[in-house]
Order: C-alpha cells, then sequence, then structure tokens
C-alpha cells in the first residue's frame, strides 16, 4: 500500500519557471524582471481547488542582506476569481487563471536595501506552504517541483 | 565497542524512526509546517533507521540459523522462543496496521459525504446568488449616480453628489474623476470605506472604451463592488458599495467555508497518501521491532539457559569446575547459583575419587611388588576360579614357564599343572566349606618329592567369596627355623666364649713373658710351645667367633645410597698393599649406585676375594677378576678365580654354615655372602669356568 502510494506519489511532470531581464533601479528601489513561468498541471489543479500557492523569489545581492518575498496565488470558489496576494499589500482579483499567471509575466519586487548594485534572483515554489496534508506527498512528487534558477540582476543605467 | 555498538544502533534507529513518526503526524496536523526544508533529512534519517533496523534483524536472524545449525547449546530453545514471540507480536501489528490503513482510507472518504457536498454546493450558490443580486443593485445604483442630469447642468459636482448619496439608502462610498484621473468631488454615507485609490490607467482606458463596467474586491478588508462609468463631458464616476452589514459577516464565513472545503475535497487523496506513509512507518517501526525483539530480546534472555546447557554439557563430558556468573537474583540466577556450587562439589568429588583410585593403584603396586618378592606362594581364587598366583606359586609348584593358572577354574589348575594337583584340589575343598581359616600340609604329586605348608584364609566380601592361601615349602620352612636357632645359638655361644677369649690369651702371655726367661731350656721349650698354642687357638678361636659375629649379626636396616666400583676399589686396595694378588677390574664408565648396607656388602666382598685368593694357591701373585654390570632392575657382581676351581659336589648346600673345604675355616663365608646378598633383596651363585671359578652376586635395584 505504501509502495503504490508511492509510486502513484512520483509519477507527473515537474512545472518549470525562468527569470530574465533583471533590472534593478536604486531610486525607486524596486528590482523588476521577466518571469516565465509554466505550472504543473497538478499544481494548477490544485489552484484551482482553493489550495494556495506560494512563490518565493529569493534576492541576494552581492553585497548587502538577502530578502526574500512571498507572493500567494488562490482561487476564491465563492467569487470564482483569483486572487495574488503579494506580502502585505492589498490582494488583486482576477476573473480567470489566465489573467493570474498574466499577472506573473512581469515582476516587481521592492527591495529594503538599494545599496547593491547587482546580485541574483531564484524563484521556488514553497511546499512547506501548503496545507498540513499535502506537505508530504508534495516532497515526493515531482509535479510540485518548481524552481527558477538563479538570474543575474544588474543597476539600470 | 563493537558489542555496545551493535547493541545500541538497533535501539538508536527504532528511536529515530519512532521521532520521525512522530515528528510527521504531529507535522500533518499542524496549520504550519515545522519542518519546511527538513523534510528531506527527515526522510533520509527514517529511511537509515529502517536498514539499520532491517541490518539488526538480519544479523540476529543469521545468528540463529548458524546456531541451529551448527546444534550449539540452547538454540534450539531460542528458536522456540523467537518463534513464539514473533507470533505473538507480528500478526498483531500486522493486523492493526492493516485496519489503520483501512479506517484512514475509509474515515477519510466519509468526511466527504454527499449530502455535505451537496449542502456546501448549495450555500455557495445561494451565495453567489446574494453577491449577485447585490452587484446588480451596486451596478443599477452606479448608473443612476452617474446618469443624473445635474452634472450636465454645469451644478458643482461636489453639491451634486451630495445631493445624490443623501437620496441614496444604500451605503455608497462615491468619487469622481476627470478623464485623467484627477479626483473631483467626493460623497459618501459610509465610513466602511475610507478614500479608494483612483482607477488604474488600466481601468480608465476600459471605462472610457466600455462606458462602464463593475469589479468585485476587497477594501480595508471590506468586500465592496465598485462600479465605474463613464460620464461624457464630464469625468469618471466611481461608486463603492460595501456589502451590508448584516450580509457581510455571513459572506466572509460562506467563502472562508467554501475554500476551507474546496480544500479539503482536493486534499483527501493527499491525506490519505500522508496518513498512510505515517502510519507504514510507525507499522514499519513495529514489525521490526517486534522482529529484533524477538530475535535479540529472546536470545538475551535465555542466554543464562544456553551457558547452563554448555556448561552441562562440558560437565558431562567430565570437564568439571566450570562456572558461570550469576547475573541476576531471580530463578535464572538461583539456578546458575546452584549449578556452580554442583560444579564446584564435583570438581572436588573427581579430585578425591583420582587421588583415592591413585592410592588405590599405589596399593596394589606396592602390594604386586611384595607378592612378586615373596619367597611362598600366594593364591587368591574363589569357588569358580583362580584370581590370582604370584611367582613364588609358579615356582614352588613347578609350573614351567609361560604357563598361567590366572582365569582358570581349581579343576582346571589340577589338569593342567598335574604337579599341583592336591593344592587345587584342597583349595577347592575349602572353597566349598568355606571355613575362616585352616592349615595344612599338602605332598605335591610326583617326583622331587615336596611337601608344603599351606595356610589359608577366607577374605571378607559381600558378594562372591574370596579366599587367600599361602604356602610355602615344608622343608624350606624347616630349614629355616632350625637355622634361625642356630643363629641364636651360635649368637650366645659366641658371647659366651668371646668374652674369656681375650684374658686367656693375655693370660698365655704374661706367663710365657714371666716365667720363660726363669726355666730351663726344657721346661722353656715346653712352655714357649704350649703358650704359642694357646695363643695361637685362641686367634683361631676369635676368627671362629667373629665369623658367628658376621653371621648372626641381624641386618641394621640402615641403609644409604654409594657407589659400588667405590666400595670395591677400597676393598682390592687392601689387598693390593699386600701385593700377594693382582686385580682385573672391569665397570662401567658411570658410577654404579645402589641403596645398602655398605659394611654389610663390604663384609661379602671381603669373604669373597679371600677365598679366591685362597683358592689361587700359595704360588703368588693371584689373579682375581672383577666385574660389575649393571642391569635393568639389577646389579650384577662376579668375583672369578684361577684357582683350583669349585670343589667336587658344589651345590647350594655350600652357602649353608659348616660348609668348607680349608682346614681352618669357619664354614661361614659363603653362607654370609648368601645372607648379605638375600638382605639385598639378591642371589649368589657359583660356577666352574674351566680355570678356576666365578661367584656371581645379583643385587635387586628395584625401577
Amino acid at each position: 500500500m505504501i509502495m503504490v502510494a508511492l509510486l502513484a506519489a512520483c509519477s507527473g511532470a515537474e512545472g518549470d519557471a525562468t527569470i530574465s531581464h533583471a533590472i534593478f533601479d536604486p531610486q525607486t528601489r524596486m528590482l523588476e524582471a521577466d518571469l516565465d513561468i509554466n505550472l504543473s498541471q497538478i499544481a494548477l489543479d490544485a489552484l484551482d481547488h482553493g489550495i494556495p500557492l506560494v512563490l518565493e523569489f529569493d534576492i541576494r545581492p552581492d553585497a548587502g542582506p538577502r530578502q526574500k518575498v512571498r507572493w500567494e496565488l488562490s482561487f476564491l470558489p465563492l467569487m470564482r476569481r483569483y486572487q495574488l496576494l503579494i506580502d502585505d499589500s492589498a490582494p488583486r482579483f482576477f476573473s480567470s487563471r489566465v489573467q493570474l499567471l498574466a499577472a506573473l509575466d512581469r515582476i516587481r519586487i521592492l527591495l529594503t536595501d538599494a545599496s547593491a548594485s547587482s546580485g541574483q534572483i531564484r524563484l521556488r515554489l514553497d511546499t512547506s506552504a501548503l496545507p498540513a496534508p499535502m506537505r508530504l506527498p508534495a516532497l515526493i512528487e515531482s509535479g510540485w517541483r518548481l524552481r527558477a534558477p538563479a538570474a543575474e540582476w544588474q543597476t539600470s543605467r | 565497542m563493537k558489542r555496545v555498538l551493535l547493541t545500541l544502533a538497533p535501539l538508536t534507529a527504532g528511536l529515530l524512526l519512532l521521532i520521525a513518526a512522530l515528528w510527521l503526524a504531529a507535522d500533518a496536523e499542524s496549520a504550519q509546517s515545522q519542518l519546511g526544508g527538513g523534510y528531506v533529512w527527515l526522510f533520509a534519517v527514517a529511511a537509515l533507521a529502517i536498514l539499520v533496523l532491517i541490518g539488526a534483524v538480519l544479523r540476529e536472524a543469521f545468528a540463529l540459523v548458524r546456531d541451529w545449525r551448527m546444534r550449539k547449546a540452547g538454540s534450539r530453545l531460542n528458536a522456540r522462543f523467537a518463534m513464539l514471540i514473533c507470533l505473538l507480536s507480528v500478526p498483531p501489528t500486522l493486523l492493526v496496521s492493516a485496519f489503520a490503513m483501512r479506517f484512514v482510507d475509509t474515515g477519510i472518504d466519509t468526511w466527504f459525504r454527499a449530502d455535505v457536498a451537496a449542502s456546501q454546493r448549495s450555500a455557495e450558490d445561494l451565495g453567489r446568488e446574494v453577491l449577485g443580486s447585490f452587484e446588480r443593485r451596486a451596478r443599477t445604483i452606479g448608473a443612476s449616480i452617474a446618469t443624473d442630469n445635474q452634472f450636465s447642468a454645469g451644478v458643482d459636482p461636489q453639491i451634486v453628489l451630495d445631493n445624490l448619496v443623501a437620496r441614496i439608502d444604500d451605503r455608497v462610498f462615491v468619487s469622481m474623476y476627470d478623464e485623467s484621473g484627477n479626483l473631483l468631488a467626493i460623497g459618501f454615507n459610509t465610513s466602511a470605506v475610507v478614500l479608494p485609490p483612483p482607477p488604474t490607467d488600466a481601468e480608465r482606458l476600459r471605462v472610457l472604451e466600455v462606458g462602464q463596467f463593475a469589479v468585485s474586491e476587497r477594501v480595508n478588508d471590506v468586500l465592496v463592488w465598485r462600479i465605474l462609468v463613464h460620464v461624457a463631458g464630464t469625468g469618471i464616476v466611481q461608486t463603492i458599495m460595501p456589502l451590508p452589514e448584516n450580509v457581510a459577516p455571513s459572506v466572509d464565513l460562506l467563502e472562508r467555508t467554501a475554500v476551507d472545503y474546496a480544500q479539503l475535497r482536493y486534499q483527501r487523496e493527499a491525506m490519505k497518501t500522508t496518513f498512510v506513509l505515517i502510519l507504514g512507518l510507525v507499522s514499519l517501526l513495529a514489525l521490526l521491532g517486534s522482529l529484533y525483539t524477538a530475535l535479540a530480546a529472546t536470545r538475551r534472555l535465555i542466554q543464562p539457559i544456553t551457558d547452563l546447557a554448555r556448561a552441562t554439557t562440558e560437565i558431562a563430558q567430565g570437564r568439571y569446575g566450570s562456572t558461570l556468573p550469576v547475573l541476576s537474583n531471580d530463578e535464572v540466577g538461583f539456578l546458575t547459583s546452584g549449578f556452580n556450587q554442583m560444579s564446584i562439589e564435583l570438581l572436588a568429588a573427581e579430585q578425591r575419587e583420582r587421588h583415592s583410585r591413585s592410592e588405590i593403584e599405589q596399593s596394589r603396586a606396592d602390594l604386586r611388588a611384595v607378592l612378586e618378592r615373596l619367597s611362598a606362594g600366594v593364591i587368591s581364587f574363589t569357588a569358580d576360579r583362580i584370581l590370582s598366583a604370584n611367582p613364588a606359586a609358579y615356582s614352588l609348584l613347578d609350573v614351567d614357564a609361560g604357563g598361567n593358572v590366572e582365569q582358570c577354574t581349581l579343576a582346571e589348575a589340577g589338569l593342567r599343572f598335574p604337579r599341583g594337583a592336591p593344592l587345587f584340589r584342597w583349595l577347592q575343598s575349602c572353597a566349598a566349606a568355606a571355613p575362616m581359616q585352616w592349615r595344612e600340609e599338602i605332598a605335591l604329586a610326583g617326583e622331587p618329592s615336596r611337601a608344603l605348608l599351606v595356610r589359608g584364609t577366607r577374605l571378607a566380601s559381600d558378594q562372591d567369596a574370596r579366599f587367600v592361601a599361602v604356602f610355602d615349602d615344608a622343608a624350606v620352612i624347616a630349614h629355616s627355623q632350625r637355622e634361625a636357632a642356630w643363629a641364636e645359638v651360635a649368637k650366645r655361644l659366641a658371647h659366651e666364649i668371646k668374652n674369656p677369649l681375650t684374658p686367656i690369651q693375655l693370660a698365655a702371655e704374661r706367663l710365657r713373658h714371666k716365667y720363660l726367661a726363669k726355666m730351663t731350656a726344657d721346661d722353656a721349650e715346653v712352655l714357649d710351645r704350649a703358650t704359642n698354642t694357646i695363643v695361637a687357638q685362641v686367634d683361631a678361636l676369635k676368627r671362629i667367633v667373629n665369623a658367628f659375629g658376621d653371621y648372626t649379626r641381624p641386618s641394621s636396616g640402615d641403609r644409604q645410597r654409594f657407589d659400588l666400583g667405590t666400595l670395591l676399589d677400597e676393598v682390592i686396595a687392601l689387598y693390593e698393599q699386600s701385593g700377594q694378588c693382582q686385580f682385573d677390574r672391569s665397570y662401567p664408565p658411570e658410577p654404579v649406585l645402589l641403596d645398602g648396607q655398605k659394611e654389610r656388602l663390604r663384609q661379602a666382598l671381603v669373604n669373597l676375594i679371600t677365598n679366591a685368593i685362597e683358592a689361587s694357591g700359595p704360588s703368588p701373585p693371584a689373579r682375581v677378576d672383577i666385574s660389575l654390570q649393571r642391569g635393568e632392575r639389577s646389579i650384577t657382581l662376579s668375583v672369578r678365580d684361577y684357582g683350583c676351581g669349585l670343589p667336587e659336589g658344589f651345590d647350594e648346600r655350600w652357602f649353608l654354615p659348616y660348609n668348607t673345604t680349608k682346614p681352618k675355616g669357619s664354614g661361614l663365608g659363603l653362607a654370609t655372602v648368601r645372607k648379605v646378598a638375600e638382605e639385598h633383596g639378591g642371589t649368589v651363585s657359583a660356577h666352574d669356568t674351566g680355570i678356576g671359578s666365578c661367584f656371581v652376586i645379583v643385587l635387586a635395584t628395584g625401577s
């Protein structure tokens, strides 16, 4: 029974994501980048069934403190609308999943420290933020693995 | 160290597995993950612990099978106990695990019963309907505000909004912007919304394009509907309507419930997988723990019994004295303690028995030695058969060398050895009558005639009646008795005679000294001859008395260890100094040691050498060969002369007193030699060599 559960869990395709054209504006302290993200089918299904997905951006300036920003994607079944929640800011609502994902094409992150002129930005799907019963299967299920390789960012001229 | 590691590893692994399972279970129940990225490490630790446990179980199982095949002590009991504990523990573990998994599978499904799902869907539909009607109303109000003709009449927008808001019963927050997004006026009748943000560029473009649209969103955590309407020539009117206060909490609750239920429904399979994994870990821990406990704990539990079995086997094989450590104060400890005491007592008993057996063997050897050297014949027997007979018995019965009466019946012995038939017949009759003691003189059959004086006794025995008969040559006994009597007489006679001899000799010499010069020649001649005769005869009498003394002197029993060659050299030196004899010696190069009476042997050697010199005649120097040979259990000493040889008719009787060919001999020289030889467990014999004679003394040396 355990083996069956494990085999079933290991199936499925992984999602993928790529961050590109990352530019940091020291004056506005805004880091902007293009994000090409493809969530796996299991992640999309979960999102459609009300499971919140948390994307964690890991910003590592070459000098200065490390910063993590969490974007939460969720679906409200009653209103049948998608919601994007970025840290403590007001949520943004989308009437369709396509619109929600389209809103992720361009990311804008306010950095706490403007001193660094370069650094790296990474992205991963935080499975530890999933509801408790899903954390263990998410550990062994490949569909829950989503990581964007580190992308270099530069200061805009 | 290795043993401690092997013991601690499974326990540590089991503990780690238990902690991992509990941690996973706790994490699965909590809303927020406590483990985060530690899931991978936790699973790695759990997998390693499982491998360690499996390894420990396999090691114990292999050890058990190996012991079983080698038939080691206690292995069967160990296997039986292990099997029993496995049967008691493994099936319940599997049963509970199977029931638990089944319960998880069905129990989770029951959470999502069809009526609950239908109710949830109905509630959601109802909620959506409420929200929809509210949206329609919001759109109507928004449109009615935007289309009011007061805006086109050039009245101040702020005044228009104030008037409009005052007429509306619903809670609204209305704001007016120009087409560039600049705020023109606001009007509100609710504090639920505080100055919302202006429309975004995209919203402005859209409303300019479509004329009107509505969005629902949360503003200050309040669900609102925002209706944007384009008023031509004036700008954009944004009407925000929050949900009514009496509906908002229900809608919020319904929304949270909808989210939770949707999540729960979606997590159903994931929950099953999670709980199955955790249950699997716990079940695996219980199963492996049961197996390891059954194998390892059983082996340790019955280890004292295994040790006892092995030690018992050692005792059964005759290795006494092994003890075991007493490790507990329970019944097993009591059993081990008792075993140790038994083993020690067995060892002590075995040592006592060995000592007793050794003493018996020594006694038997001593008895055998005594019987072999005994001149009397000894036969032990029962009514059925002869048990033993000593060499003297064979000799007295004239049994040929190689003849054997042991284990024969008395009748068979009589037939095989006819000369002793009268004795065996009489012994048979004694065995039948079984008297306690008897004594009889029995004549042997055939020639030469010999009478045996037989004395017998019945030995005390619980089983067969055993008898022992001691017999001797009646003639030898009579001779011995005569010799003893003669020796006693000779000793007394010598004592009585020797005392007055010296005064007689002194008196004769004094007479001669005092009166010889005073007498006439004739008288003096008579006196001289008479006194010389007296002195000479007194000397002769002294020699005879001394010879008597030597012969009758009892053995002192005071023995010492000495070199016989050295003693011979000392004796020969006396004769070499006189120049009357030449000696040819033949000794071994090494000392010939003997435990004996040195002075008695010196006397015997003097007698033999004196005889040899006297036998060589008056023409000096006489030649005497003396040889010494060391045998396995004896020393042979021979004295050879080149004289006249042995007298005619020389036999054993010449070794008895009063046999001599010498005119002045006492007849005790050879008798003394024989007596000294016998005192040393030896014999003396003589034979002609063709030129002279040779006397041979054989002395026993023991082993």
